[in-house]
C-alpha cells in the first residue's frame, strides 16, 4: 500500500521535492480528508462517513470550506476550481474528485 | 443626451462604484478585514498556484515594478505573499500567495462569482453570449481610454524631467 506522506508538500517546497511520493489511494485520501475536517470542525473523526453531505450535515461555513480546499490543494497538489466544489455532495464525492483531479 | 443614454449611463456608472463600494465593505466586515481593495487585486494577480515574477505581476496590473515593490514589501508583513528566489536563477524574485493570501483571493472570486451566476443565470445562451460580447466591447473602449491617458502621464512625466534637467 502507498505510505502517507510524511511531510505534505507546501506551496513552497523546492521543485525537486514536488511529485516524488506516492500517490495515496482513496482509502488514504478519505483519512485525510475525514483528519482535515475533524480538526477543521472540531468534531471527532466517528462523526464522518462515507456519505455524509457536506453542505448539508456540516456546519462549514464558506470561509472553513476554503481552508479545507486550499489545504487539499496544497496536500494532493491539485487544482480544485469552483465549478468541482459546486458538483460534490459526500465526504465520498470529494475523494473520488482528488482522487481524479488534474495535477 | 436621450432618456435610454441617461439611464444607461447612470446604470454604468452605479454598478462601478456600488461594486467597489461592496467589496470594500464585505472587506472591513469579513475576515480580511486588514486589505484594502487595491491588495486584494494584487493578490489576484498574482493568483493562487504558481508563483510570477514582479515584472509578470506589475503587467497584469498595469503598474510599475516599483509600485508593486512596495505594495508587495506591505503583503509580505501581512503575510499574504511570500517571495522565493527562483532555483536556478538566483537574480529573479518570483512572489505566491501564502495560505492566507489564496484565503483571501477564493473568499474574493466567490464573490464575483455570485455576481456573474445571478446576472447570467435568468438569460438564454444566446442572451448571455451578446451579454458578453458587449460588456467585453465596453471593457475594450474603457481600456483604450485609460490606455490614452496613462501613455499621456507618462509624456508628461518625461518632458517635466527633461526641463528639470
Amino acid at each position: 500500500m502507498a505510505s502517507l506522506k510524511k511531510n505534505p508538500a507546501e506551496g513552497n517546497a523546492p521543485e525537486e521535492n514536488k511529485n516524488t511520493s506516492v500517490p495515496e489511494g482513496k482509502d488514504e485520501i478519505y483519512e485525510t480528508l475525514v483528519g482535515m475536517l475533524s480538526e477543521l470542525l472540531d468534531m471527532p473523526k466517528e462523526q464522518f462517513s462515507p456519505d455524509t453531505e457536506i453542505f448539508e450535515e456540516l456546519p462549514l461555513d464558506s470561509l472553513q470550506l476554503y481552508e479545507l480546499v486550499v489545504d487539499l490543494e496544497s496536500h494532493y497538489e491539485i487544482r480544485i476550481p469552483d465549478e468541482a466544489i459546486e458538483k460534490v455532495h459526500t465526504i465520498q464525492d470529494v475523494v473520488d474528485m482528488i482522487d481524479g483531479a488534474e495535477k | 443626451m436621450a432618456p435610454i443614454e441617461q439611464d444607461f449611463a447612470e446604470s454604468l456608472l452605479h454598478i462601478f462604484d456600488n461594486v467597489l463600494l461592496t467589496e470594500g465593505m464585505a472587506l472591513s466586515k469579513g475576515y480580511f478585514s486588514d486589505l484594502s481593495i487595491a491588495e486584494l487585486h494584487t493578490l489576484n494577480a498574482i493568483g493562487p498556484y504558481e508563483a510570477r515574477t514582479m515584472t509578470e505581476t506589475a503587467k497584469i496590473l498595469g503598474i510599475t515594478v516599483g509600485t508593486l515593490t512596495v505594495a508587495i514589501d506591505r503583503l509580505v508583513k501581512k503575510k499574504y505573499v511570500e517571495r522565493q528566489r527562483d532555483t536556478k536563477d538566483r537574480r529573479i524574485v518570483r512572489i505566491s500567495l501564502t495560505r492566507q493570501g489564496k484565503l483571501a483571493y477564493r473568499m474574493h472570486s466567490k464573490f464575483h462569482r455570485v455576481l456573474v451566476k445571478r446576472i447570467m443565470d435568468p438569460l438564454s445562451e444566446d442572451e448571455r453570449k451578446l451579454l458578453t460580447k458587449m460588456v467585453g466591447e465596453i471593457d475594450n473602449y474603457v481600456e483604450e481610454q485609460y490606455k490614452k491617458y496613462s501613455n499621456g502621464e507618462q509624456y508628461k512625466r518625461i518632458v517635466r524631467d527633461d526641463t528639470e534637467v
